[in-house]
């Protein structure tokens, strides 16, 4: 399948961490249920970035005391907060996982590619092999930081309705086109029969509810369950049409862009991140998931249009790399004013980009394709889990955007080949003579 | 073969590793947190005993049977006793990281609460590395648990616990999760001579050795924390005694038995090394009838 120009548009997201206060949080979060699904595009998804959020509002509201009262409460929820990000990218990979070992349709080899990796892998030919996957990987991260650059060029000129317009769009795509075939593969693997009223009824309830979810309001847990099940599709996408050693090479280029574009001075996600502070608006509220919400009930109406506008265009970028920087002060300048209005304050929760998600569900989804074996698997999931850990840990510390990519993908990729190729026939081998260790 | 055989050897080799986590892990996201981090450590181990067993494996002959089952056997024995270090390694992670919180918090000034104090430590000395830094939050979030702010002895206790459970969950999930999915597809057990149990012992021993990494959790952090070296001598012996038991597979006879009565005595240390006692074990008893008697 090829995809289109516009799904290539949609997005460019990147992933990383975000230090959490972000100038307009109230807002920011309020519209936080607009995350808008990063992939309609399975093509490429613009880096997204993941901000990380400390558990902060109920803290900086009080804030008359020192800073230190803050930075207790802030350690006491950061265990918390990893956990409430473990659980959606558990999810997410099961239901990867799942799909992939019971689905054949995206393990399957067609001669479709992307057109974001041109050069076709022969596997009779290593070197050649090699080349080529280097050169698809080279396309595809020069897509990325195209897209990410007009983005930024975009958000600084302010072009809000154009930016919104792609990522309507490409939840569309994402919403009703790649879950019509994934539930059109589904049944074929059961073998359920399915009458085309009754699908189209059902495709088009799940689609417009996923655009209200995302877009606009909704339950909480309905919207992280739309943003959970938009990166498994692309996930799966990402691993059906991307070439073996591309999907390897790509992976690790990505997490090296994540690194550069989040912490370089001159990133373009870092820009888009200080632009958003500079104009103190909330950083991509629509691609980025976020585990809870915090209403604040005087904030929301007024800014509503401009921050969907903004969200929009954060999101759009690969401001999911970089992620917020620390906004301590417009942020607690914002936490001041609402904590008047504040009828009902929760805990801010943890904030990821869904390209962070999409990149390791395709890590593990790609271990869980290749073999079969579930060790290989289970590995990656451990690593992955492990590395996202030690980025909250990073972030606590240093308190400002961090990519989430690196640690994560490098841990995956290490313990993939590795387990893959070391612990495989060790462990197949204790197995057959029924050794343990 | 199929479903009943699937479902059953998997209830049986995770039955009560899942019971631990849901009762006493998933509350508390510290200690989820521990137990996966001791599932990446025991992985580490492996990796690395698998990376010798391979180097000595291609260094050899392929063709020499006998060979390659010693350079088996050898990995085993050298795979439990990477996997001891990395236990110990853990454990010293886990102590740098309650220990910098501790240091923080020795002073007796009650009036300002600790996390306070901690802060304004951070604060106050930019000497401190970032490792240092990483290792007190870290002690932090592991003791946020204990909201009295005080270094709780409880909750390294129950830590040790958790991490040998991390060790015990990833051991089981590496021998028994192939098996397990084998199991769901056709095929005739033994039908090459092999023994016919071959399932349900897999998931016997898998149970027993998920119970033992949590016994030996327990036991190696108090030889550790009261530096009793004898106890973690014996923890490393029985390990390979284990390892050694389940060479005599398939002769199930020789190897489950002794290695259940080994999990039985692991249990019943393990209870008392941590504070229990006959005491309270009268005490839960008598309370619950007393309960159901009330109620």
């Amino acid at each position: 399948m090829n995809t289109s120009d516009s799904e290539e548009d949609s997005y460019n997201e990147r992933s990383s961490l975000v230090q959490c206060e972000s100038p307009t949080i109230p807002s920011y979060n309020q519209d936080h249920d607009m995350s808008l699904p990063q992939e309609t595009d399975t093509k490429r998804r613009r880096p997204v970035s993941s901000g990380l959020d400390e558990p902060g509002p109920v803290e900086r509201e009080r804030a008359s005391t020192p800073d230190g009262e803050e930075e207790e409460l802030t350690l006491k929820y950061g265990a918390k907060h990893v956990i409430m990000l473990f659980i959606p990218v558990t999810l997410c990979m099961v239901v990867v996982v799942a799909t992939i070992k019971s689905v054949s349709f995206y393990t399957e080899k067609t001669s479709q590619r992307l057109i974001y990796t041109p050069f076709e892998e022969d596997p009779n030919y290593v070197g050649q092999r090699l080349l080529y996957s280097l050169l698809n990987t080279m396309v595809m991260i020069s897509v990325i930081v195209v897209m990410t650059i007009i983005l930024v060029v975009l958000y600084k000129y302010r072009c809000y309705k154009f930016i919104h317009g792609w990522l309507i769009l490409s939840s569309l795509m994402l919403l009703f086109w790649f879950s019509f075939m994934y539930l059109g593969e589904v049944f074929k693997t059961y073998n359920v029969a399915m009458d085309y009223p009754t699908l189209a009824m059902i495709i088009w309830n799940f689609g417009v509810v996923g655009m209200i979810c995302i877009h606009w309001k909704g339950p909480l847990r309905l919207q992280q369950a739309y943003l959970i099940v938009i990166s498994a599709l692309m996930a799966l996408i990402f691993i059906k049409y991307l070439p073996e050693w591309s999907a390897w090479v790509i992976l690790g280029a990505i997490s090296i862009y994540d690194l550069i574009a989040v912490l370089c001075p001159k990133g373009p996600l870092r820009m888009l991140v200080e632009t958003a502070q500079e104009r103190n608006e909330p950083i991509f509220p629509a691609l980025i998931y976020s585990s809870a919400m915090v209403w604040m009930v005087g904030m929301a109406d007024s800014s509503n249009p401009d921050s969907a506008d903004e969200r929009l265009r954060n999101e759009g970028g690969a401001l999911a790399q970089e992620g917020v920087e620390s906004e301590d002060d417009a942020a607690q300048g914002g936490r001041r004013r609402c904590s008047a209005e504040e009828d009902l304050e929760e805990d801010r929760g943890v904030k990821l980009g869904l390209g962070d998600f999409i990149f390791y569900s395709v890590l593990v989804g790609k271990a869980a394709a290749t073999g079969g074996d579930w060790n290989t698997t289970l590995a990656c999931f451990v690593a992955i889990l492990i590395g996202l850990c030690l980025t909250l840990l990073l972030l606590a510390i240093f308190k400002k955007a961090l990519p989430a990519l690196p640690i994560s993908i490098t841990f995956g990729l290490v313990f993939y080949f590795s387990t893959d190729n070391l612990v495989r026939p060790f462990m197949d081998s204790l197995a057959a003579h029924q050794y343990y260790i | 073969m199929t479903l009943a055989v699937f479902f059953g050897c998997a209830f049986i080799a995770f039955g009560p590793a899942f019971a631990l986590f849901v009762f006493t892990i998933a509350k508390d996201p510290l200690r989820v947190i521990i137990l996966i981090a001791g599932a990446f450590f025991w992985l580490l181990s492996l990796l690395l005993s698998s990376l010798v067993w391979f180097i000595a494996i291609k260094a050899s002959n392929s063709q020499d049977l006998t060979l390659q089952r010693g350079l088996l056997i050898f990995g085993v024995f050298f795979s439990v006793l990477l996997q001891e270090v990395f236990r110990f390694t853990y454990y010293r992670l886990l102590r740098k990281a309650t220990e910098g919180l501790a240091a923080i918090t020795d002073d007796d000034g009650s009036a300002i609460s600790v996390r306070q104090m901690a802060y304004g430590k951070l604060c106050s000395c930019p000497s401190l590395c970032s490792a240092e830094n990483s290792l007190v939050l870290l002690g932090f979030m592991l003791h946020s648990g204990s909201l009295d702010g005080r270094f709780d002895q409880m909750s390294v206790c129950v830590s040790c616990a958790v991490a040998g459970l991390g060790f015990g969950i990833m051991s089981g999930a590496f021998s028994m999760i192939n098996v397990l999915s084998d199991s769901l597809g056709p095929g005739t057990v033994g039908i090459f001579g092999d023994s016919q149990y071959y399932f349900i012992t897999a998931a016997l021993m898998t149970l027993a050795l998920t119970l033992l990494h949590t016994f030996w959790g327990v036991l190696f952090f108090e030889g550790c924390e009261k530096s009793c070296w004898w106890v973690i001598a014996a923890v490393v012996s029985l390990h390979l005694l284990v390892a050694g038991l389940s060479l005599l597979n398939p002769l199930y006879e020789g190897s489950l038995p002794p290695v259940y009565g080994i999990t039985l005595l692991m249990g019943v240390w393990a209870f008392f090394s941590s504070g229990g006692s006959l005491h309270s074990l009268n005490a839960l008893c008598t309370r619950r009838k007393a309960e159901g008697e009330s109620s």
